[in-house]
């Protein structure tokens, strides 16, 4: 714990409110991103999160946005302000940073950041991290599954400003707007963000208004150390112990080879030492993990087994320790690749992280889920419009099972929390036709409680081409189930060329290396695709499951009575 | 188990420095501990004649306690 002197002891209630303040601010800035901004992963799927921090560069306040985002926000907002220096930052002033060189999670994910002056003197920062949905590089919807290295990957920026004293720093924004394959949208896009920065400024200034300058700042730090006390009672919960769990990602679209991250996780009393040394190395492909983005999947781990009710902020950060070796699949060496890393292997980690903690806490942890977005990118002329669009796709999986609950259905990756995009507006905006948007019967696994449902969505192309890109995983892995439970089903990629009478692989259709992670295959007018998430695993013995639940089960259609047959005489 | 106590009292002497890369250099600097990249401000430990780069005090205490002994 860290010892300074206090101004003042500010009683519960005002801190509570006082958070709570904090947090709203949080949630008005995204409500303004959302009605803004231009393209349907942001006002749609909602992949963004919006932080404050103070001038130290710890997290003060966030909302229920994307865990990854959230976790990393601090390392890439530390970095801004180390780099730049804080007597650099102006009123008015906008700093953009994608950089996963310089603490950023993954090239699409871009932090606008912006100092909170009152009564000349910076008081705060904003910042809204979101995922950009076309940044330029080798591949339409800039998420190269073949890439092998960094610069592949889109147009990267260090901390630097694109408004100086609320005016346009004009060369920064005609070199990002000359490198994103969809202008149009980054510039909408990019004021969103900033307009969402100017929100929190002004709250921020009613709140200090409010409250003055030295009890806001109080109340801050008092929070960081309540929300460190309260993880740290937490762990103190869990029994002191080793713990081991382990997880690959199957390939890395470059070679046919499973990539695994090794955990050795230690519960001492009230701190927790997350030891990822023993990791694999780094792979060719865009699967690696920076540090930040093992550093937050094992935060949103923890955070998922101990209390929803600690304040969010980097104060519950402190007793969790994370460490790596530089160079290995959980911390990617310059100039690897790594757009999946945030995306794919940021579950599996945190979903090691919980297997780890099951051993401990089994009745706070959940099976594993489905890991994978699917993540599925294109772009092209739009025939009726005659302009290049292009689009992020991803779909939500099963979630796993809890000693409590079914695992959800369809829901967006643990390291998301975003949202689908409606079939109604996905092809307003898009040349394809939805032919099937379903949930997959079977696909979790069995269990006294049911890992949760994936999803199945075909869809079959309108335009005269369309350049598609993919990057999934768990399509030969399972999500594992718990205690008993049986695992998810796995993931699946189809393609139908037109004219052609069955569904096959991107490899066996288009020759590509990897069926599930490759770039830039066009497809024509009329070819028809099938994207199959997988679901999550069963937690506890299917023979304690509930009967009326199966009944419901079978009402429902999310099990079918031949699999449930087959797993009775399993059983047998 | 240790103490919070015993866990402090381990932390090793050492001081800050702000690295002098100059800044159109693109030169990384891991933390010897954790592995985090280390923006501008190392927490450097001489010890045994080796100077070892952390990015905090706390990284440099971790791996006198922990890290060392299982490298």
């Amino acid at each position: 714990m860290r010892k300074k002197a206090r101004p003042c002891q500010i009683d519960m209630v005002t801190l509570t409110v006082i958070n709570n303040a904090l947090v709203n601010i949080c949630r008005e800035m995204g409500t303004a991103m959302m009605r803004t901004s231009y393209s349907p992963i942001f006002n749609e799927a909602l992949d963004f999160s919006c932080v404050i921090f103070n001038p130290r560069g710890e997290m003060i306040g966030q909302a229920e946005f994307c865990p990854t985002m959230l976790g990393s926000a601090q390392y890439a907002v530390k970095w801004t302000i180390e780099e730049l220096g804080l007597d650099s930052f102006e009123p008015g002033d906008v700093i953009i940073h994608n950089d996963p060189y310089r603490g950023q999670c993954h090239m699409p994910e871009h932090m606008v950041l912006k100092p909170v002056f009152y009564e000349n003197q910076l008081r705060f920062f904003v910042a809204n991290i979101a995922h950009v949905g076309e940044i330029g590089g080798m591949a339409p919807g800039s998420f190269a599954a073949d890439a092998t290295e960094v610069y592949q990957e889109g147009l990267r920026l260090p901390p630097i400003k694109i408004m100086s004293r609320g005016e346009y720093v004009k060369d920064v924004w005609k070199i990002i707007l000359s490198n994103h394959r969809t202008p149009k949208s980054s510039w909408g896009d990019l004021h969103a963000m900033i307009g969402s920065l100017s929100i929190a400024d002004n709250r921020l200034s009613k709140l200090l208004d409010r409250y003055g300058t030295k009890f806001l700042k109080a109340a801050s730090d008092q929070l960081l150390d309540y929300s460190e006390r309260w993880m740290r009672a937490e762990i103190r919960e869990i029994p002191n112990g080793a713990y081991e769990a382990s997880d690959c990602m199957e390939d890395d679209g470059i070679t046919d080879q499973p990539v695994w991250m090794r955990l050795k996780l230690i519960v001492e009393d009230d701190e927790i030492i997350a030891d990822w040394t023993a990791s694999d190395p780094q792979a060719r492909g865009p699967i690696n993990a920076t540090y930040v983005v093992t550093a937050a999947a094992t935060y949103s781990a923890v955070l998922h087994v101990t209390s929803n009710e600690i304040p969010r902020n980097s104060g519950c950060y402190r007793p969790i320790r994370v460490l790596t070796e530089p160079g290995t699949i959980v911390n990617v060496r310059h100039p690897g690749p790594s757009v999946g890393g945030n995306t794919e292997t940021h579950p599996h980690i945190q979903n090691v992280v919980v297997a780890a903690l099951s051993q401990a806490v089994p009745e706070r942890a959940a099976a594993a889920e489905g890991a994978t977005a699917c993540n599925f990118l294109f772009g092209g002329t739009h025939p009726e419009t005659g302009e290049y669009y292009t689009n992020y796709h991803f779909e939500g999986c099963g979630w796993g099972a809890t000693a409590a609950h079914d695992g959800n259905s369809v829901m967006c990756p643990v390291n998301g929390n975003c949202r689908n995009t409606p079939v109604e507006v996905f092809e307003t905006k898009y040349p394809f036709l939805t032919l099937e948007y379903s949930m997959r019967q079977n696909s979790g696994g069995i269990g006294m409680h049911r890992g949760g449902l994936g999803s199945a969505r075909k869809l079959r192309v309108l335009a005269p081409e369309i350049t598609v890109s993919a990057l999934l995983d768990r399509t030969r892995t399972h999500a594992w189930g718990l205690f008993g439970g049986s695992d998810g089903a796995s993931a699946r990629l189809l393609v139908k060329k037109k004219g052609d009478v069955q569904f096959r692989t991107f490899s066996e259709a288009f020759g590509v290396p990897c069926a599930t992670k490759f770039t830039r295959v066009v497809l024509k007018k009329g070819d028809e695709v099938i994207i199959e998430s997988p679901g999550g695993g069963g937690y506890g013995p299917p023979e304690k499951r509930l009967s009326g639940e199966t009944e419901e089960d079978l009402r429902q259609g999310y099990i079918s009575l031949p699999a449930l047959r087959a797993d009775d005489a399993n059983k047998d | 188990m240790q103490t919070k106590t015993s866990k402090a009292k381990q932390r090793l002497s050492g001081y800050w420095r702000e690295n002098q890369i100059p800044w159109h250099e693109q030169t990384l600097t891991y933390c010897n501990s954790c592995g985090v990249l280390i923006p501008k401000k190392q927490w450097i430990v001489d010890k045994d004649g080796q100077e070892r780069v952390f990015c905090a005090e706390v990284c440099a205490a971790l791996y006198q306690r922990y890290r060392r002994k299982s490298k």
